[in-house]
């Protein structure tokens, strides 16, 4: 038997569906993302989405909670800085790859981070700097690493400012 | 089977529009080609439904805009006013029951064909897109603090 698990981390241009045996552990998980493109070594990390802790690469997929259809991000860091530019302010903080968009947006429009009304809020959008195409929130966070930084630079628009 | 209906079959099964399934985003509620009737998730208020059904027609997707109607899948026809979703500006137009068959956001093919200049409209159907960028667009709406509950139900409806 296997099971289907959504996978995300850098090198995937958006989820993936990969199908390991129910018998597998987290090592083949990470095997099996090198096969289908993520860019990672044998020695990834591994984390159920909305996670912050890394698995156990000998654990088995029951034992990790990758269950059916579970979330799962490979990746290279434990952590990824989230850099969020709002007009001509800054703002900076830690977050866990696994973690969604959705929490990094909460938290740039939250009192921590730009103390925007809900009123301003639901008018704004996220983007990669630079770019014009709005994120999907429940997109990993470390689905949009570049490069070998452990970082994601995005920037908070009017959703007016969208091409589409 | 149609080109059409190919790409749309290949599609919904893309990691992408599965994943919107398994996050209980959407769901397929029948598969009747051209016009599979599609659940889309709504956020928790008072007096109002978990999801809203959507009938879609998607005949030349994805070169041609998918369209939908917000329908009562009980009556077989479209959602009574009172029974619409309601809100913002932004959530009451998109809704809206005084118009058209179908809905007034800028990736429903009618409503583009029907207004000159929406193609650079934010969220406007592009070459590339497919139908969880229609999905993704209605989710957001009925997921946004703007939206309030249904019209009836909504003091100033």
């Amino acid at each position: 038997m296997t099971r289907k698990l959504f996978l995300q981390g850098p090198g995937l241009k958006k989820v993936v569906v990969i199908e390991v045996e129910d018998a597998a552990h987290v090592a083949d998980v990470i095997s099996r993302a090198r096969e289908v493109g993520a860019d990672v070594d044998v020695d990834a990390i591994a984390m159920l989405e909305d996670t912050d802790d890394p698995l156990d690469h000998g654990a088995s997929l029951d034992a990790a909670g990758l269950r059916e259809k579970a979330g799962v991000h490979v990746g290279r860091c434990r952590k990824v800085s989230v850099v969020v530019r709002y007009g001509r302010d800054t703002k900076e903080e830690d977050f866990s790859p696994a973690q969604r968009l959705r929490l990094a947006f909460k938290w740039a429009v939250g009192k921590r981070g730009f103390d925007i009304s809900d009123g301003d809020a639901q008018d704004l959008v996220l983007v990669i700097q630079g770019q014009q195409q709005s994120l999907d929130l429940d997109d990993q966070i470390g689905l949009h690493i570049a490069g070998r930084e452990c970082k994601v630079r995005l920037e908070l628009i009017p959703s007016d400012r969208i091409q589409g | 089977m149609s080109p059409a209906q190919r790409a749309y079959e290949e599609d919904v099964a893309r990691a992408v529009f599965q994943r919107g399934l398994a996050l209980g985003k959407w769901r397929v509620v029948t598969e009747h080609w051209p016009n599979p009737l599609i659940a889309i998730a709504a956020s928790e208020r008072e007096k109002a439904p978990a999801e809203y059904v959507f009938r879609f027609d998607l005949e030349g997707y994805p070169e041609r805009a998918p369209t939908s109607q917000i329908w009562d899948p009980d009556r077989e026809a479209p959602l009574d006013p009172g029974c619409r979703p309601w809100g913002s500006p932004n959530v009451q137009i998109a809704f809206r029951a005084n118009w058209q068959p179908a809905l007034y956001i800028p990736c429903d093919r009618v409503a583009l064909e029907s207004h000159g200049g929406w193609e650079t409209k934010p969220g406007a159907w592009k070459p590339g897109h497919d139908i969880t960028h229609y999905l993704n667009f209605v989710h957001d709406l009925l997921n946004s603090p703007g939206y309030t509950g249904t019209a009836s139900a909504s003091p100033q409806a």
